[in-house]
Order: structure tokens, then C-alpha cells, then sequence
């Protein structure tokens, strides 16, 4: 169901709602603060050069992460829902494109973590027999339609 | 039918707490015996099971559930929020549960199977009325018709004795097995401390015969217990063909009544266990997707039949599959000795390996080469 996206001139239409932008460096920062406390201690049983780099590069990479990551993910990641299927774009490095046939569609979840609602963001995963596929970032009012959206596309008997 | 978002019965409460209460359980266990005396035990005891009634309340108050023309919903969560929703098309199996509890206090459990994995149901609900099922199995296409051709057939008390007779659990013999190997590392270890060791050796068997009747013993227990879980699981077994589903009643304890469309069927199984294939007796199982992780109990169709009746039994219930029934041929005789060979060398090679290794062992690790190729194995045949 992935395929490569670098020849196909036309991505999915649709982006994610902006504001997952800043939950996923929210999240980044969370890491990098819980790699920053894991390094410090674990730096008090390390001496010299080793002692400095855990306790640096974790929170550096966490920084990183949370400012250049976040950016790149969003300008990757589009949507589509069409009659026939789902189609997906994504992936900051290694760029995925999955489509969904509607009747292979089993059933619908959309979910909100405690810190996507401090965003009133939710996520909606589709499931087919082999797996599932998460679309994070939209906001409540557009998961529930885009769910409600592909479990009525995918009510027709297989 | 309702399209309005409803809580579960209240007896939900109750099932939701004892989840609760088995979470809870060990540090309640480590609180009570850290704090010493009979009031601590009953004090933490009395904390967790308000702590757990009162986790299962707000369970109970945050989970929704509706049944619409076409879906099946499911909210819950109270800090992370959760809703589901299932296309009654895709629903591959109503399962409703009634234990102990459930008919104690009048409801049962629905678990909502689609092909999207998962162990359990993809939607459990966890105390509906009868009522409530009812309208649930009439909207997924499921429910009570008042056919006049429908095929009914049970299990008889005789044929559900056999059945446990010759069940022989492999995975209870495993598990038996890997305990004594253990215990026998731990006695025969010649520099651990010989002390505490002595108390233990005393309760061991001095001879070979009383190895042999322990082995015996040990191998009796585990029997047992499959003959035990046989009764348990498939006591009172019913299946039904009804029009285009299949309906499946089982369980001493917990009655597990599963409705299955039968164009959800992928396959139909038979199994002949080692204990069951010298008496041509053999199972029924249909492979469902999504059902494949679930116990083995769960995708039982019929648990005990002889191996001539298949094709009839199958032409009962499910004729769309029972054309493959007959007409199987086994392999090729000169088969046998690529079949063997395989096993027999990778056992010998494992021998090598304990006889270097464990010298204690020596040169009788070699059997392993011959003994792969008795592994024994149950015997089974698949038709789509």
C-alpha cells in the first residue's frame, strides 16, 4: 500500500491543522527536559570527556528536534479523503505515501491525549485488516467529521 | 433501536472495579504484608477495593456507547478521550459473555469483533440488558429468526468427556517439563550451598522408580487440568446454522453465545490432536479474520466428532465449505525421509553441542537426533 511519492506530481490535497505543529515541539521540548534530568544523573557516575556529552547532547538533539522537526513533519504530512480510498503523504526523512481502499477499512477510532486536548487537536487512526494508520493533528471539530467521513465510505460490503 | 449515546448498565461498575482491583493488586499485596498485623491487611485491603469501586464508577460514567442503522459507536476515556466506531458491514462476530456475575445480576458482555486484530473484541461493552443485545444483534444482521430450517446440533455428555480425555494440553506438558528441568537444575548443582539444599533434596524421589512416578504424577496433573478446561469451555456446547449465520453456545461457568455471518467464514479447520488421531476422532474449527490471536476455544465450531462424520457434520452446518471436506491425500510415502532427516540432524547437532558443553551429560545428549524425529505433532488439514 506504500508507495514512493517523488514521481507522482499531485500529493494528497489536504495539510494538518497548524497547531500540531506546536504539540509536536511541545512533546520535543518534554523529551529533551526528561533526557536533560536522565543525563545529569546519569553524568554524576561519569568522569571527563563522556560526562559532558551525555549531559549536552540529548538536550541539543531534543532542541533540535523541537524546532527544525515539527516543521519539516507538518510540510510533509497531507490527506486526502476521496470515495475509493484514503490517501496519505508523510514522513520527515523517509517519505510515505499509503492509500487505503474504503472497503478494506475495518473500523474508526479518533483519540485525544491529554496534551492534544490542551491543544484541541485528536487523532483519527483508520484500521484494515493489516495494520492502522494514524492521522494526528486536526482539530476536534474536523477529526470527528473526517471519522465519521471514512466509516460511512467504508460501509459498503466487501 | 437507539441512536442516542448511552452509558452501560450500572452493573458495569462492577466489572470495571475487579480490572481495577487486578491493576491494584500488587502493591496492595506488598502494602499489606510490608505493614504487618491484621488491621494493616484489612485497612489496605479496604482502601483498594474503594479506590478500585471508585476507578470503575468514573469507568462506568465515561463510557458511552450507541447502535445506529449502520455503526456501532464506542466513546470512553476521561483525560485521553476515545471514541470508535464500527460499520455494522464489517462486523465479523457478536460475542456475548455471561459469567457468574453477569447472570447474577441480569446482563452480559458484548464483544464486537472486526478483522482489524486485537485480542479481544474491537468494542467491548462491557454490561448491556438483554434488551440492549437484542437490538444490537438485530442491527448487525445477527439476530433471533424464527427459521424453520435451522440446523441445530450439540455436544452430548459422553462425547464432551472424550473430549477432555483426549484434549492433551502440549502446552500444559510444556509447561510442566520446563518446571521440572528447573527444579532439577536447582537440586543438582553441585556447589550452591548444601544446606538449604539438603531440606529440599529430602522431598525428592531417592530412585529412579520414584522419578518415573513422579514424572507420572506430574504428567497426570497436567491431564487433568486439560480435561478440567475441556469441561469448562465447551460444557453445554451448542451450534446452530440459521439462515446465513452460524450460532455458537459454550461454557460451564462463563455461557459465551458468538453470532458469525457465514460469509465471514475464511476457512474451515480440521484438527486431529495426537491423543485423537488413533480413535479417528477430530475438531471443527472456522478461521474468521481478525479471530486469530483469540484462544482456540473461541474458534472452535464443533469440539469432538469422528473423522467419517466431518463431511456430514459440515454439510449440516456450513455446506458452502464442506465440498473440500474429502478427497485430501497425504503426502508421498518417500517423503517420510526428508521429513525425518531434518529433525533428526538438528537434533543430532543440538546433541553434539549439550554432550561439549554440559560434559555431565555425555554421550546420551545424542538421542536428541533420534527423538526429533518422534516430535510428536498434531495432525492437521486446511480447506478454503
Amino acid at each position: 500500500m506504500t508507495r514512493d511519492s517523488g514521481s507522482d506530481p499531485a500529493p494528497p490535497a489536504d495539510r494538518l491543522d497548524r497547531g500540531v505543529v506546536w504539540l509536536w515541539r511541545l512533546q520535543a521540548l518534554i523529551g529533551a527536559v526528561v533526557a536533560l534530568v536522565a543525563g545529569r544523573a546519569l553524568a554524576g557516575a561519569l568522569h571527563g570527556a563522556p560526562a559532558v556529552l551525555v549531559t549536552i547532547v540529548p538536550p541539543v538533539v531534543g532542541l533540535l528536534a523541537a524546532v527544525v522537526w515539527p516543521e519539516l513533519r507538518w510540510r510533509r504530512w497531507r490527506i486526502e479523503v476521496r470515495e475509493a480510498e484514503l490517501d496519505v503523504r508523510h514522513g520527515a526523512f523517509t517519505v510515505r505515501r499509503t492509500l487505503v481502499p474504503m472497503r478494506r477499512v475495518q473500523h474508526v477510532d479518533s483519540s485525544a491525549d491529554v496534551l492534544e486536548r490542551l491543544f484541541g487537536l485528536a487523532t483519527v487512526t483508520v484500521h484494515t485488516a493489516g495494520g492502522a494508520i494514524g492521522l494526528p493533528g486536526l482539530r476536534d471539530a474536523r477529526a470527528g467529521r473526517l471519522a465519521r467521513r471514512i466509516a460511512e465510505l467504508a460501509r459498503v460490503d466487501d | 433501536m437507539t441512536e442516542r449515546w448511552r452509558r452501560f448498565h450500572p452493573a458495569a461498575i462492577v466489572f470495571h472495579a475487579a480490572q481495577a482491583l487486578g491493576g491494584l493488586a500488587l502493591p496492595l499485596v506488598i502494602a499489606m504484608v510490608g505493614g504487618g498485623g491484621l488491621t494493616s491487611v484489612l485497612g489496605w485491603g479496604l482502601v483498594g477495593v474503594a479506590l478500585a469501586v471508585a476507578a470503575g464508577a468514573v469507568r462506568w460514567s465515561t463510557n458511552r456507547w450507541r447502535v445506529t442503522a449502520t455503526e456501532i459507536g464506542h466513546t470512553s476515556g476521561w483525560l485521553n478521550l476515545k471514541e470508535r466506531s464500527v460499520p455494522l458491514a464489517r462486523v465479523q462476530s457478536l460475542d456475548a459473555v455471561r459469567g457468574p456475575v453477569q447472570r447474577l445480576l441480569g446482563v452480559v458482555t458484548v464483544h464486537v469483533q472486526t478483522a482489524g486484530g486485537g485480542r479481544s473484541g474491537e468494542i467491548v461493552l462491557s454490561a448491556l440488558t438483554p434488551a440492549d443485545l437484542a437490538a444490537l444483534q438485530a442491527a448487525a444482521g445477527v439476530g433471533e429468526t424464527a427459521a424453520s430450517d435451522a440446523v441445530h446440533q450439540r455436544l452430548s455428555g459422553g462425547a464432551l468427556l472424550v473430549a477432555g480425555v483426549t484434549a492433551g494440553s502440549a502446552s500444559l506438558l510444556v509447561a510442566v517439563a520446563a518446571g521440572a528441568a528447573q527444579l532439577g537444575q536447582q537440586v543438582f548443582r553441585p556447589d550452591e550451598s548444601q544446606q538449604e539444599l539438603a531440606a529440599l533434596r529430602r522431598l525428592l524421589p531417592g530412585d529412579v522408580g520414584g522419578w518415573v512416578l513422579a514424572a507420572a504424577a506430574l504428567l497426570a496433573l497436567a491431564w487433568g487440568l486439560g480435561v478440567l478446561g475441556t469441561l469448562v469451555a465447551f460444557s453445554g456446547f451448542t451450534v446452530t446454522r440459521d439462515a446465513d449465520r452460524l450460532r455458537i453456545t459454550r461454557g460451564l461457568l462463563s455461557r459465551r453465545e458468538s453470532a458469525i455471518p457465514v460469509a465471514r467464514v475464511q476457512a474451515v479447520r480440521v484438527v486431529e490432536g495426537v491423543l485423537r488421531q488413533p480413535f479417528g476422532l477430530a475438531a471443527l474449527r472456522v478461521d474468521v479474520l481478525g479471530a486469530g490471536a483469540e484462544p482456540p476455544a473461541n474458534q472452535t465450531l464443533f469440539p469432538l466428532l469422528r473423522r467419517a462424520d466431518v463431511g456430514a457434520v459440515l454439510g449440516e452446518l456450513l455446506p458452502e465449505h464442506a465440498g473440500a471436506a474429502t478427497g485430501l491425500t497425504p503426502v508421498p510415502r518417500r517423503a517420510a525421509r526428508r521429513y525425518a532427516l531434518v529433525p533428526t540432524l538438528l537434533g543430532l547437532g543440538l546433541g553434539a553441542l549439550g554432550w561439549a558443553f554440559v560434559t555431565a551429560v555425555g554421550p546420551w545428549a545424542l538421542a536428541l537426533g533420534p527423538a526429533g524425529a518422534l516430535v510428536p505433532s498434531g495432525r492437521e488439514r486446511m480447506f478454503a
